[in-house]
């Protein structure tokens, strides 16, 4: 067996096959050569000794020759653009299936069955616009494409950001967090114990009289918190149009859980007890209030900050 | 990592600028990857295949060499030498370098 040809053979099997004949030739005369000036002061030693003392791993050497080949499927110069338009096709596709959720359930009453039966096609979906980016970077990769899209940038086309105050991802996970448990309260998929027990008797309690223009108000709100967060969370620096994004959606929060205070009645009751523990109703009722003020309060809170920081 | 892998790293780092310039000028003669890599390190420049075929690779691609196949010894050698564009370029680059040089001295010389 001719070890430095095979050597050689497995070298190039790693690269792309219209450069593997020139490639094994030139390699296998750079064996031969080195080889014999190496046996020439090494004499009595094989070939074998010659590739163990000199060489390394068939796939190490062949990843060493690549270096500066188009052996990437995606290489450096695509590979930014690459993981900035999965995150915008991930974004989008998430923000469809929610869409689609939210179109599901208004047209079929919130049915937990029929929404996993929308969600779970996500995972697939994603996975084909992910193929399809990467196809469309290989295609470009290996046609020799420049990424001249990077060439048309100006300066001014910079967006202004608040360098004193990075964003927290802490902070937008936090909201996204609650924004997506909320919208998976409303779409009944996770449910609060909605009974009151008194001396062993249930009572079973519902927030009321709320009109459906409220609810539906929450859902595109809810909607609309979730891709905000996700969009905060690829972005470092709060920038002048994140902040009145935010504030804007706050207003409309507080707006829309103040309604909700002042409501005259928050809860009914549900069970069959013949004397409702007016009390305990009206206690629970003090507690939710209690609840959605201080929310308010939070957000109000948030909102001066945003606004202080905008127009300081 | 110790001194001695990173002195390692910046060294190759240092060494890598100055390859294309060392290639292109010691093709002015025609030689063959093998000849060229000893001629090379005959002249205190060790550079291992991995780095040498990439870049003369590079180079031809950007038609600052050019190449021919012969038979020699029962084997296929690929001889390569300078083109008219890479002497232009050549020229240009040695100035560079000396320029560039200079700088690093002056800058070493007053820190």
């Amino acid at each position: 067996m001719n070890v430095l040809k095979s050597y050689a053979h497995q070298v190039v099997s790693y690269h792309p096959e219209k450069a593997r004949d020139d490639l094994f030739a030139e390699i296998y005369d750079e064996l031969c050569e080195e080889c014999q000036d190496w046996q020439e002061m090494n004499p009595g030693k094989s070939e074998t000794d010659f590739l163990d003392a000199n060489r390394e791993h068939p796939m190490k050497y062949a990843t060493r020759l690549a270096a500066e080949g188009s052996a990437y499927l995606v290489g450096p110069q695509f590979y930014f653009s690459f993981l900035s338009t999965l995150k915008i096709g991930a974004t989008l596709t998430g923000l469809f299936y929610l869409a689609l959720a939210a179109i599901y359930s208004a047209a079929s009453g919130l049915h937990l069955g029929t929404l996993l039966r929308v969600l779970s096609g996500f995972p697939i979906t994603l996975l084909w616009v992910s193929a399809s980016i990467l196809g469309v970077f290989v295609a470009l990769e290996k046609s020799g494409e420049r990424a001249s899209w990077l060439d048309k940038w100006s300066a001014a086309d910079l967006e202004e950001i608040d360098d004193n105050k990075p964003m927290s991802r802490g902070y937008t996970l936090f909201d996204l967090g609650i924004a997506v448990l909320a919208l998976l309260w409303l779409v009944d998929i996770i449910q609060v114990p909605a009974f009151i027990d008194v001396d062993s008797n249930s009572v079973s309690y519902w927030l009321v009289d709320l009109p459906d223009w409220f609810w539906i108000v929450v859902g595109v709100m809810l909607v609309f918190d979730i891709a905000h967060a996700l969009f905060r969370l690829t972005r470092n620096f709060w920038s002048p149009r994140l902040r009145l994004t935010t504030i804007a959606s706050n207003l409309v929060w507080i707006a829309l859980l103040g309604f909700a205070i002042v409501q005259p009645e928050l809860l009914s009751i549900q069970g069959e007890s013949a004397s409702p523990p007016q009390d305990l109703l009206q206690m629970a009722e003090k507690a939710i209030r209690g609840v959605l003020g201080f929310v308010c309060a939070l957000l109000a809170w948030d909102t001066v900050i945003h606004v202080w920081r905008l127009w300081r | 990592m110790d001194s001695s892998e990173i002195f390692e790293k910046l060294r190759l780092e240092l060494r890598r600028g100055g390859l294309p310039l060392a290639v292109l000028a010691q093709l002015r003669q025609e030689h063959y990857g093998y000849s060229l890599r000893k001629e090379i390190g005959a002249r205190g420049l060790e550079i291992d295949e991995g780095t040498l075929y990439p870049l003369i690779r590079r180079l031809e691609k950007q038609g600052l060499l050019e190449s021919e196949w012969r038979h020699e010894d029962n084997r296929k050698k690929r001889f390569y030498r300078i083109s008219t564009l890479g002497e232009e370029v050549l020229v240009l680059l040695i100035e560079e370098w000396r320029k560039l040089n200079a700088s690093v001295d002056r800058i070493l010389e007053e820190s």
